[in-house]
């Protein structure tokens, strides 16, 4: 006899506006059924009526943990629509910039993580301390902490100031140290790792066949990620190898997510000696901008949560059609497949390894 | 089991505290911070092109009398406005900035279209 | 052989009241116990304080620092907004066990803490079964949680008081073997008496494993982390005191620490010597041993995962009471024979 409880849209632990309907079988989950569309905001319908460069706006509050990402997707789409190339100077800056801000979101992730097991909020703020480093980098930079909207085409909005190297180095190296004490942190509770080894087993076939991406497919065993198999800017002189782990629990799907944080910080360091002098400044914005020559573009792009798909039909001033396939839609669809034969008190943990931002989720 | 969390607990309870007390410290900024908007009135040659880049239908040119007669000029509702620049990115005359100032609080939702001369300064 | 007739019972009450002695013995006992409430209460206030601002210190934070010099009075301006607020039964709950069981799990904890003696000449004086009689209240808290529960109306109210009782009633069993392992050693039952046993030596370095054990269970019992099942607001909001109104969660914010100061006071009493130090009144050095070993729990609190419930039982039944049971056998092989 199974009963349905409804864990409603205003939870304090749902990492947003998500309702779940489960049916559990005394405390065993037998089925969960996701809810969404509380934060629909219809950003592919608002997208039709404006210019390409006043769309930048919007674009990024798709992702609001990491907003570069989606800010760079989009402009991407729109230099190839027009077709621009983007500078040599400006690839690495951009690649620069985009590790930066995956630092930051895994950081954010793994506060909330750790909040949704059970801690009273200790390493939460600890890695906010540690973002909040980054983002005071990114304000030098772009004019703002969060949604920086400094992609222009063909580069970026200005170049970097004169001691950011400095500043991010240092930066960097004080963040190596606090994510090693973290990993130590977490992984010598005897409880955390009963909560996460073993809970939440997503087979590597079923991950493949329900089309799970970023730190989810490679925890899993899959060794895929956009920035090697399709890659761009500067990713492939720098030496980008994807982190895979083979155990497909939670524990794994946590392990990809430090192990990256490690990568990335390892390539922004490569980035800043192998980066060429010249001119990163994109076309700035004018009422009369280039108009689009090609007609369909696609874009690719390793997003923090995974992979981020934009198709756009290109008319001369607007896109006509813009359509975003964001990866946290697919990785809770997941959640139906992950959550069955596990107890009540897991349905968090596992929602928590799996990053979502329903934001992400709604579009 | 939880002894070596324990000693970094401990250990932290000496490390500097990290969030500023807010009304009696403030924020340092960098310069190109996108925050309230500040308009140099003489120098607004009432192109309009404010009004057209803006994505969200903030801006609205309003007519305001100057030493020179009546003119357009731009008038912003803080509610909608995204801060993203664009506006100042199009002023040909760059009339129209994006300040530091980030304290802006009133009593009133009215307050909050500020009309072009209370955009000075 | 009935001697309890009705008639016998009213003479011997009558005498009782009527005699000088017994009234001014009353007397005394009534203000021992109204002055000791009030510096419980504020204690538990201090408490809750201090648990604030250390927090807050190890998350790299203030605490609260605007309400009274160093945020002193927040705690009070809370309690204050919280009681003025409406006070409402939810429909499908039981209305007179509602309105009772919280108010009486905070004056039974206040009563156990009248119980223990705070200096070695006040209070209700030497009873010979003191510790006995101090666990044996203390085991009415699962009851009221219980009845807590099931007069919530709401099924995630009677699923969290379900767990908590569960939880409550397997840890008390490692907690009562090292109680006779403790009288064991003190040859007595008597509070006073265990105290002033350990005038040589504290029994935390006689029983460290016993230590062990009571510490586990204490912070079971109070349902601190890791054992706060109760208020696992991210799986249940706030179990069953998800429908309680705001004036009685003022009560059940006071009871948490109120619990905290008596399971810190019953610990200093039994492993850390109690009220003996040198120089000041023994009344101070009880309730500064009380406040570094709150300050630990509160130190536990901020770094500790919450413990799933399986795992939670099997280490009671599976960890500790082996245990304990080995401590007893050792303390009575080293100590008594």
């Amino acid at each position: 006899m199974t009963t349905k409880i409804n864990i409603g849209p205003i939870h304090p632990s749902t990492h947003g506006v998500l309702r779940l309907v489960v049916e559990l079988d005394g405390d065993t989950i037998v089925g969960v059924e996701p809810h969404i569309g509380f934060l629909h905001r219809g950003v592919e319908k608002l997208a039709e009526n404006r210019m390409y460069m006043q769309n930048i706006g919007y674009m990024e509050k798709i992702d609001y943990v990491a907003p570069m990402a989606y800010d760079d997707a989009y402009v991407a789409a729109v230099e190839e629509a027009m077709g621009v190339e983007v500078k040599e100077r400006a690839k690495y800056i951009r690649t620069i910039l985009l590790e930066l801000q995956r630092i930051a979101s895994h950081l954010l992730w793994l506060g909330t993580m750790a909040n949704d097991l059970g801690q009273f909020y200790t390493l939460f703020m600890w890695t906010f301390r540690d973002r909040d480093k980054i983002l005071r980098l990114l304000q030098e930079h772009a004019g703002a902490r969060m949604f920086y909207l400094n992609m222009r085409p063909g580069g970026v909005v200005r170049d970097l100031p004169p001691d950011f190297e400095e500043n991010t180095l240092q930066v960097l190296d004080y963040i190596e140290k606090r994510i090693t004490e973290y990993e130590h942190y977490l992984e010598s509770n005897q409880v955390f790792i009963e909560r996460t080894k073993g809970i939440g087993v997503l087979s590597r076939e079923m991950a493949i066949e329900l089309g799970a991406t970023g730190p989810v497919l490679r925890g899993s065993g899959v060794n895929y990620d956009t920035r090697s198999n399709k890659p761009y800017y500067a990713y492939s002189e720098l030496g980008f190898r994807p982190q895979v782990m083979f155990a497909g629990d939670s524990f794994a799907r946590y392990k990809v997510r430090m192990l990256e944080m490690k990568e990335s910080i390892r390539m922004v360091r490569e980035a800043f000696k192998k980066i060429p002098e010249g001119d990163a400044v994109g076309m700035p914005v004018r009422l009369i901008m280039p108009q689009a020559k090609n007609k369909i573009v696609t874009v690719n792009r390793e997003t923090p949560r995974g992979e981020a798909f934009i198709y756009m039909i290109a008319d001369k001033e607007r896109p006509y059609r813009l359509s975003i396939r964001t990866p946290s839609f697919i990785n809770l669809s997941l959640i139906n497949e992950i959550a069955k034969g596990s107890r009540l008190a897991d349905l968090f943990a596992i929602l928590g390894s799996l990053d979502l931002v329903m934001a992400d989720v709604d579009l | 089991m939880l002894i070596k969390s324990l000693a970094k607990t401990a250990k932290s309870l000496k490390d500097p505290r990290f969030t500023i007390d807010y009304p009696n410290e403030k924020e340092q900024l960098s310069d190109n911070e996108r925050y309230m908007l500040r308009l140099d009135m003489p120098t607004c040659i009432s192109c309009g092109a404010c009004e057209r880049v803006c994505p969200n239908k903030t801006i609205t040119m309003v007519d305001t009398p100057t030493e020179k007669g009546v003119k357009k000029m731009p008038q912003v509702d803080i509610e909608r406005c995204l801060f993203c620049g664009l506006c100042q990115e199009v002023c040909p005359t760059k009339c129209l900035t994006l300040t530091k100032g980030y304290d802006f609080e009133a009593y009133d939702k009215r307050q909050f279209v500020k009309r072009p001369e209370e955009l000075e300064g | 052989m009935l001697t309890f007739s009705i008639s016998a019972i009213a003479n011997w009450l009558v005498s009782l009241l009527s005699s000088a002695s017994v009234v001014k013995q009353a007397e005394g006992l009534a203000a021992y116990a109204i002055g000791v409430a009030i510096l419980i209460m504020a204690f538990a206030y201090f408490l809750g304080w201090l648990e604030r601002k250390i927090i807050a210190k190890v998350q790299a934070r203030h605490g609260p620092t605007v309400v009274g010099k160093y945020g002193l009075l927040q705690n009070l301006a809370d309690f204050m907004k919280l009681l003025a607020k409406s006070n409402f039964f939810p429909k499908s709950s039981d209305k007179l066990l509602f309105a009772v069981a919280l108010p009486a799990m905070l004056a039974l904890s206040i009563f156990l803490i009248l119980l223990l003696p705070l200096a070695p000449s006040t209070g209700i004086g030497n009873m010979t079964n003191g510790l006995l009689i101090v666990f044996a209240l203390f085991a009415f808290m699962p009851l009221l949680i219980f009845i807590n529960g099931i007069a919530s109306g709401n099924k995630f109210g009677e699923i969290s008081a379900q767990r908590s009782v569960i939880m409550i009633m397997s840890y008390e069993i490692p907690m009562l073997i090292v109680i006779a392992s403790i009288g064991m050693l003190a040859h007595s039952y008597d509070l006073v008496n265990i105290v002033e046993s350990q005038a040589h030596i504290w029994y935390i370095f006689l029983m460290p494993l016993g230590f062990f054990v009571f510490f586990v269970a204490m912070l079971a019992e109070l349902e601190r982390s890791p054992f706060d099942l109760r208020e696992a607001d991210s799986e249940l909001i706030a179990g069953w005191l998800t429908d309680v109104s705001a004036p009685y969660y003022t009560l059940a914010l006071f009871l948490d620490y109120t619990k905290m100061f008596l399971g810190s006071l019953i610990v200093v009493i039994l492993f850390f010597g109690g009220w003996s130090g040198y120089g000041l009144l023994p009344v101070f050095w009880l309730v500064v041993k009380a406040l570094i070993f709150a300050i630990f729990v509160m130190l536990l609190r901020a770094t500790a995962v919450r413990m799933k419930l399986d795992r939670l039982l099997r280490f009671g039944w599976l960890a500790l009471m082996p245990l304990a049971l080995i401590n007893l056998i050792v303390a009575y092989l080293l100590f008594v024979m």
